[in-house]
């Protein structure tokens, strides 16, 4: 770890798809997996390279976008006010329900508690209300019932069913 | 610092951290159950449940959920869905796998049997259930579960019964740190066993509760921090000849708004940091009782006497001025630091009112008055308060208009008598700003501003912080 009057250590960061990041360490230390492996390590070299080998290097970068947003926010005492709502907002607006995934997995991967919540509630939103259809395609699942079986499913929760959005 | 740098630029030493996945494509389609359960835990019940039918693998799936939320008013049932809407609240609690449920919400319009009801409370008392939060109708006799009331893992309880709250024996809820009651409160004695039951409650709303049947309370918390006491307009029946003693050293927060029915008396309050107080007069009471209900309101004021935040409402100043011998009967606020007023359309003697609290809060630091406010320029007081020679730092102002005499008198005094006054801040209409500084300017010509380092600022009304009292 970072000694009083040194330069900010830079932790490397290396991506499935052999990209090589650098990132500051307090942004770093908001992944779970590389703070653990920091705080096991603790004579780990200063150019040591943490190989993350579950994610790729565009949603490490997305993720790496929002942490450090999110850690300016709590230095600057912004946690949980309308600017975090705003950049949160802002941040998800673009994203396509594949990059979604992609970054929920890798968040889960790194286990960021607070990105993972914002993530999966992002997701929720997406899906209330909606189809058995629309789900399954979101998430791209196979229906595997036969047609008896996933009319006696929906027939036990047969008030769930009512008054969903339509497609 | 986030630049991408191509690996074979640079020497740096590689670790191994954990297992690698498998199938890079696999993963995407099949998203681990802990994240899937993650995002099931954001979404309504109903929702849940539908996702039963997507696939063989999210069949079961609902059955770890964790949170349970079953609200009959938000899904809009269809009468004939009523039966199906039961049996799922059956599947789901009673069905549950081992895992923990943290939340079990319930709230319905209709009234069902006290066994059924029972069978989901223990259910999910039984599964650790952290916060239960209970909404229905029962019958007079219906007593919950008695596993309810031994819970180790409840540490927030809202139970919301149109009927007596009925209790075992045995009370234990040692974990309880939040309670929120709507209910009918049984004989003073068992009342007061329910709560000596809770050992570490520290939040406790007392929601519309009645206490037809209660004569005298005494309620000692200790680990108490928040109290709030809320009754509508038509509850209860006019003033009863109650009296509850709250001894809470440590509270810290008060909030009330009732029409003063029961006879509320607050103990070693010295902790109280913030309090509110809506105190309202049921007028279809008052010509029998007109004096019982300003005389409650300054008892109530008196045991909070060493607040340092009071927010007073426009009922509670309408209260107020029923009093005859207000000057005589007001404590004196000497913690009070900051002091909120609300007045109303009722503006009868307000500026007297003011001059009154004033006079009793010599250690006021910062005066807000967000309502209108036309107080009478031939009766404000000639002594000047203590806290404007000594402490009154800030003044806010909101709704001026300019035009009103009464409103500018006060500001000119306040400007010409607060020695050490630093900011005044005015909030108005943002399109109104440019007229109202003029109209100020004109209307307070001449004037002397006693305190140098004094700034008047004027703002929008918009980006006024909305009050958080309801």
């Amino acid at each position: 770890m970072s000694k009083l009057g040194q330069a900010k250590r830079i932790i490397f960061l290396k991506t499935a798809d052999g990209q090589l990041f650098e990132v500051d360490e307090p942004v770093a230390m908001e992944f779970e997996i590389v703070k653990s492996f920091f705080d096991e390590n603790e004579d780990a070299a200063d150019d040591t390279v943490v190989p993350l080998p579950n994610v790729s290097a565009e949603p490490l970068a997305g993720i790496i976008e929002f942490c450090k947003a999110h850690v300016e926010f709590r230095a600057n005492g912004a946690a949980g006010k309308d600017e975090v709502k705003k950049f949160n907002a802002e941040y998800i607006k673009e994203k396509s329900n594949e990059q979604l995934k992609e970054l929920i997995l890798a968040a889960n991967y790194l286990n960021i508690k607070e990105m993972l919540d914002f993530l999966t509630e992002t997701i929720a939103n997406r899906l209330k209300n909606k189809s058995v259809e629309y789900v399954r395609a979101f998430f791209g699942i196979e229906n595997d019932f036969t047609p008896q079986e996933e009319e006696a499913v929906r027939k036990e929760y047969e008030w769930a069913f009512e008054g969903v959005d339509e497609d | 610092m986030d630049a991408i740098v191509s690996l074979a630029d640079s020497e740096t030493r590689e670790v191994s951290l954990g297992p690698v996945a498998s199938g890079c494509e696999d993963r995407i389609s099949r998203l681990p159950e802990d994240v899937l359960l993650y995002i099931l835990s954001h979404l309504p019940i109903k929702d849940v449940l539908r996702t039963s039918a997507l696939s063989k693998r999210w069949k079961y799936l609902w059955t770890s959920v964790s949170e349970i939320d079953f609200n009959e008013y938000n899904h809009e049932l269809r009468l004939d869905m009523k039966t199906s809407f039961l049996d799922s609240v059956d599947n789901v609690l009673l069905r549950h796998d081992p895992s923990d449920i943290r939340k079990f919400r319930l709230e319905l319009m209709m009234l069902i049997i006290a066994e059924r009801i029972n069978s989901w409370v223990s259910a999910a008392v039984s599964h650790n259930v952290q916060e239960l939060d209970l909404s229905l109708p029962v019958k007079k006799h219906f007593v919950l579960h008695y596993s309810l009331f031994t819970s180790e893992s409840i540490s927030i309880l809202k139970l919301r019964m149109g009927s007596y709250f009925k209790f075992p024996c045995l009370i234990r809820l040692s974990n309880l740190k939040t309670l929120h009651l709507a209910v009918t409160f049984p004989d003073d004695r068992s009342t007061e066993r329910f709560f000596s039951g809770c050992p570490v409650l520290e939040e406790l709303v007392l929601d519309n509760c009645v206490w037809d049947h209660n004569k005298s309370i005494t309620l000692c918390i200790p680990t108490l921090r928040a109290l709030t006491i809320y009754n509508g307009p038509f509850s209860p029946d006019g003033l009863l000849d109650c009296v509850i003693i709250v001894h809470a050293e440590n509270l810290t927060s008060f909030r009330y708004t009732s029409c003063l029915a029961i006879g509320l008396l607050p103990c070693n309050l010295t902790s109280l940091e913030s309090a509110y107080v809506d105190a309202y007069v049921d007028i279809t009471y008052l010509e029998h009782t007109e004096d019982q209900f300003p005389r409650r309101a300054i008892s109530l004021l008196s045991r909070i006497h060493n607040v340092k935040s009071l927010t007073l409402s426009t009922d509670t100043m309408e209260c107020l001025y029923l009093e005859e011998y207000l000057q005589a009967g007001l404590p004196t606020f000497s913690s009070l630091t900051h002091l909120k007023v609300n007045f109303g359309e009722s503006q009868y003697l307000s500026d007297q009112l003011l001059m009154c609290l004033l006079e009793k809060s010599p250690n006021i630091e910062s005066l807000e008055i967000p309502e209108v406010f036309y107080p009478d320029s031939d009766r404000l007081s000639t002594a000047v308060p203590q806290c404007f020679n000594t402490r009154l730092k800030t003044v806010v102002i909101s709704n001026i208009d300019g035009d009103d005499v009464g409103e500018l008198w006060f500001l000119k005094y306040m400007l010409e008598n607060a020695t050490v006054l630093e900011r005044v801040k005015i909030f108005c209409v943002d399109s109104e700003i440019e007229l109202v500084k003029q109209e100020i300017n004109q209307q307070l010509q001449p004037i002397h501003i006693r305190s140098k380092s004094c700034v008047i600022e004027f703002c929008d009304e918009s980006n006024q912080e909305p009050d958080i009292f309801p």
